[in-house]
């Protein structure tokens, strides 16, 4: 049978659970005496409802939050995929930047592109991008003179200029 | 003048040079304030913002800059696993002097036994100052059965004690403590902050141990009664007739646990900089501390912040924490087996 | 200083300048703390503290206390309209004040946050002045026992909080409690499930979690659907604006003031962490609601009893701050360490001397209450049809706020990965049923009730289950868990006779 997403969702708890279990195990007595209380109870439910998920089909899964599904607008399951892994990659993207060269420098470029990407005008996409840039930069860097994380690049690149 | 009388006059001026010339590179290193001038000088602290050590820092970093003309001094929080967090922190920053920071001197037990986590050596730091010492109580609820100290070291009953945790410092104290004087104290680790206070008043532990500054809210207000006191030894309201731990008769060895004890306590509100600052910076920050530690501007408003001053600068404080660090080994392999219990 | 004095002159107090005046500079600071999601009370208040060096005591707390107070009841304004708490308590306003946003409500919602938010924070205020009297024995008869117990029964509300599926309801709310043991044991010395990385020995910060599994889960689904946040057309249909919201909540004028009052009291017990509150007045409105089935679908009830909650609690919160520097929420134990940066200490002689001062703050809580909400209303109806903007443009604002504020709440850039990956874990919860606010209960409780129960077993043994206090509160918690139960048996009972 093919494994669907909710199947690897549902195994992700079973791991989870297992990983909690096994780690606890290597703890003294006081410490790992409630971890495994919760966890192992969890990891039966967990295998139970991986159990559950492998034998229902798709229509028959029980309703937890609910919200709203006013029409159920059935996404081709090809959309969905490719729409989530672009999200993913964005989020990815956004989170690079950052780690490359800080805050102030990661979100005009990411909003910026973001909103090109996504067929926005040129004048929104440089109006967003450039008001939240500037609405950050007033309220940490001038209100409260701390830094925002740079990145490695930044501060590699302004050591270089100060030589 | 004979040939061996020359010899002599000879040798004599060598060694006279030799240790004049000493004496005129240690003066010849004169702390380098211009290097502050239009600098950011980042004190970290290892704790939330509020708080004690915060509160010191705030002061201190306000006055400091005064004495590095042209620098700015700005606090930055690292709050986190006892002070670990921050103290790492510390540690692993770049050593051009502009990074200090401040931690609590308890990490010298951690540092003793190994705690996990711990990034730093405590002897490597670069040691500014230290501004208070602290005294600390053993206090009893008003409620408890325990009317002078000798009655909780008599008592055949363990004692239980609050201690907001394996490994901080007061539990660290308390078991050796209860070592160095053969008491019965049994730590109850889990209250955070002014739990175990809330637990004293509801009876529900005994005793505790704690800052007296910490505690004078408790004391003034009559519920607890102060049986014993170390550190610092002071006469202060609630205080007058409680006795020091240095008087109590103990063996050697007790003796040797309580004097770290006290010692550990007497390195209050400490500042540091990272290992292997260049010394002539390192000497405009301690120069700075000092004058703003006797600034009297400063005096006034620590008074009015209720904040203890007491002193210590640069080499004296090294020692202080050297002395407590470079304990003999058997001590030390004494000292780790009754904090890893 | 007689009550009656001290009530007047602390009015008198607040209504003077500077003190006045630094309220209302930083009512809108709070507000929009509250508002941008990841940033949050806390983080407010320790930015502003610095600034208080030197204030005296009443400007002080006018100061902090003017910003802290509000940040709740901004932080509803994006749980309803993104689905986006701005603080950690907001979640539980994001469960029903969301869907009701995708119904095309928003405008019904936010009316109804907001003035439940008022309405509590005045209730919260007035029940922290009447305790006064009977404070110190009310508050010494909780001791870890008894928040064992309490946590116990704040736990059960997952029960509720399940939906249909109460397994995958229990397996957030583990997850949930193994996530709040990640770090430090107090008990042991040991740092648990930190698998070797440093920037985990402190554990991880529930606001780090809420941002991902609420903000970042949302992003995804944004992406994916498309589309504007509200399913429907416009927001003039009639009875989904504001005004219907606020008319709601008077409506509801019972519900309020009992999710008060419990907001309250589970802020006024120090040791529970008022955090909980908003999730167990969400589990009671649920309970005592005469339309359950609407729950999970956007009901108002499900606001209205959540928003009045974590505003009260900060009134409860109050009182063992101020009486025994003990925090009753997470912000207040930030506020004490402002205590002393103020030159205040707490204690027995805030409530005899400084009496005044308490009542002062009691004022605060209720201006500051509701000069926000004065604030807030007339930009309800235009926030609203932020819901109706495209997710091309909400993405990426959505996203910004969410990570900056993630990393601003811990200064540690490592949480905004783990920002990420709970955005991933959000987005399956949501995807595949599996309801989320289980999950934000376990982590809030989780930590309080084991810490309680080691110490609770070192000090009185397993008798301690037997304390009165705790042994009612057991049985409270298990009647609540079980009567549900009991009386679907019985309906199917009474069925099956009728046949």
């Amino acid at each position: 049978m093919k494994l669907q997403n909710r199947h690897y969702f549902s195994l992700f708890w079973v791991l989870f659970f297992l990983v909690i279990i096994v780690t606890s195990l290597g703890y003294s007595y006081k410490a790992r005496l409630i971890p495994l209380v919760v966890s192992i109870p969890c990891f039966i439910f967990a295998v139970y409802r991986f159990y559950v998920e492998l034998r229902t089909k798709e229509e028959e899964n029980a309703t937890a939050e609910g919200g709203h599904k006013s029409k159920k607008e059935k996404i081709d399951p090809v959309v969905r995929r490719k729409r989530f892994i672009r999200i993913i990659l964005w989020i990815l993207f956004f989170l690079a930047l950052i780690f490359a060269v800080g805050f102030l420098y990661a979100i005009p470029i990411f909003v910026l592109s973001y909103m090109r990407a996504n067929k926005e005008s040129w004048a929104l996409s440089v109006l967003c991008a450039g008001g939240m840039t500037a609405a950050i930069y007033l309220a940490f860097i001038v209100g409260t003179r701390s830094t925002l994380y740079e990145g490695i690049f930044i501060p590699l690149i302004r050591q270089a200029l100060q030589q | 003048m004979g040939k061996q009388t020359k010899i002599y006059i000879i040798i004599l001026v060598f060694v006279l040079y030799f240790f004049g010339m000493q004496g005129v590179t240690k003066a010849a290193v004169q702390p380098d304030l211009n290097f502050y001038k239009g600098k950011l000088v980042t004190y970290i602290v290892a704790t939330k913002p509020g708080g004690g050590y915060d509160t010191y820092a705030r002061l201190i970093g306000k006055y400091l800059q005064k004495y590095l003309p042209g620098s700015t001094v700005i606090i930055n929080n690292v709050p986190g696993a006892g002070h670990i967090i921050g103290a790492n922190t510390l540690y692993k920053a770049a050593p051009d002097g502009l990074t200090i920071g401040t931690f609590n001197t308890g990490l010298i037990y951690s540092q003793i036994v190994g705690q996990e986590g711990i990034q730093f050596d405590l002897r490597k730091f670069s040691w500014i100052g230290k501004a208070s010492s602290e005294t600390r109580v053993f206090i009893v609820g008003a409620k408890a059965p325990y009317r002078t100290f000798k009655d909780i070291l008599e008592s055949k009953e363990p004692i239980k004690m609050p201690s907001s945790g394996v490994g901080s410092q007061d539990h660290n104290e308390t078991m050796i403590l209860a070592y160095a004087l053969g008491a019965k104290f049994q730590p109850v680790p889990g209250y955070a902050g002014k739990e175990g206070e809330m637990a004293i008043i509801r009876g529900e532990v005994p005793a505790t141990i704690g800052s007296y500054t910490g505690l004078i809210g408790m004391i003034k207000a009559k519920e607890c009664r102060v049986l014993l006191q170390f550190g610092a030894k002071r006469t202060h309201a609630g205080l007058e007739n409680v006795p020091h731990i240095s008087e109590l008769k103990v063996s050697p060895t007790g003796k040797a646990l309580i004097n770290l004890v006290n010692n550990v306590d007497l390195i209050g509100r400490l500042t540091a900089a990272p290992p292997n600052v260049p010394v002539a910076r390192l000497e405009a920050l301690r120069y700075a501390y000092k004058k703003t530690l006797t600034d009297p501007d400063f005096r006034k408003e620590a008074e009015k912040l209720g904040l203890d001053i007491d002193p210590a600068y640069g080499d004296e404080v090294k020692k202080m924490v050297l002395d407590a660090l470079n304990q003999p080994p058997e001590n030390l392999k004494l000292l780790k087996s009754i904090i890893s219990q | 200083m007689s009550l009656w004095d001290a009530i007047w002159s602390g009015l008198a107090g607040v209504l003077t300048w500077p003190a006045f005046g630094l309220m209302l500079l930083t009512i809108p600071i709070g507000l929009i703390f509250g508002i941008i999601p990841g940033m949050g009370g806390n983080m407010g208040l320790a930015l502003l503290i610095p600034f208080t060096f030197g204030m005296k005591p009443l400007e002080g707390f006018a100061f902090l206390l003017g910003m802290h107070t509000v940040v709740h009841t901004g932080g509803s304004i994006p749980a309803i309209l993104f689905d986006t708490p701005g603080t950690g308590p907001n979640a539980a306003t994001c469960i029903e004040g969301f869907p009701m946003a995708q119904k095309g409500e928003a405008g019904r919602a936010l009316g109804a946050a907001l003035t439940s938010s008022m309405l509590g924070g005045i209730i919260g205020a007035i029940f922290m002045a009447l305790i006064i009297p009977v404070l110190r024995p009310v508050v010494l008869a909780f001791g870890p026992p008894e928040f064992f117990m309490l946590a116990m029964m704040g736990l059960a509300f997952i029960s509720l909080m399940s939906g249909k599926s109460l397994l995958k309801g229990l397996m957030a709310g583990g997850m949930g409690l193994i996530i709040s043991f990640v770090g430090m044991d107090p008990q042991t010395g040991i740092v648990r499930f930190s698998f070797g990385l440093l920037q985990l020995m402190d554990g991880i910060n529930i606001v780090t979690i809420v941002v991902g599994l609420f903000a970042l889960a949302e992003v995804i689904d944004m992406a994916i659907k498309g589309g504007t946040i509200a399913h429907t057309k416009s927001a003039d249909i009639k009875g989904t604006g504001v005004w219907q919201g606020i008319k709601d909540t008077f409506t509801h004028w019972w519900l309020v003031i009992r999710t008060s009052i419990i907001g309250g009291i589970i802020g006024f017990i120090p040791g529970l962490g008022g955090d909980a509150a908003a999730f167990i007045c969400y589990g009671h409105a649920l309970q005592t609601s005469k339309r359950k089935e609407e729950f999970g679908k956007g009901c108002v009830e499900g606001v209205i009893g959540v928003d009045a909650a974590h505003n009260a609690k900060e009134g409860g919160a109050l009182i063992p701050t101020l009486a025994f520097g003990v925090p009753g929420s997470s912000g207040m134990a930030i506020l004490l360490g402002a205590f002393m940066i103020l030159g205040v200490s707490p204690g027995k002689e805030m409530f005899t001397q400084n009496l005044n001062l308490v009542f002062s703050m009691v004022w605060i809580l209720v201006i500051a209450n509701i000069i926000a909400v004065i604030l807030c209303l007339p930009f309800a109806g235009p926030l609203s049809k932020i819901t109706f903007l495209r997710t091309s443009v909400m993405i990426p604002f959505i996203l910004v706020c969410g990570i900056l504020g993630s990393y601003l709440t811990t200064s540690r850039i490592s949480d905004i990965i783990i920002t990420a990956i709970f955005g991933l874990i959000g987005y399956g919860m949501k995807r595949f049923d599996y309801a989320r606010g289980p999950l934000i209960l376990g982590i809030v409780l989780g930590k309080i009730a084991e810490n309680a129960l080691h110490i609770s077993l070192n000090l009185y043994g397993l008798k301690f289950i037997f304390r009165p206090i705790a042994f009612i509160i057991l049985v409270i918690t298990l009647g609540t868990v079980l009567y549900p139960a009991y009386k679907e048996h019985m309906k199917k009972k009474l069925a099956e006779e009728g046949r």
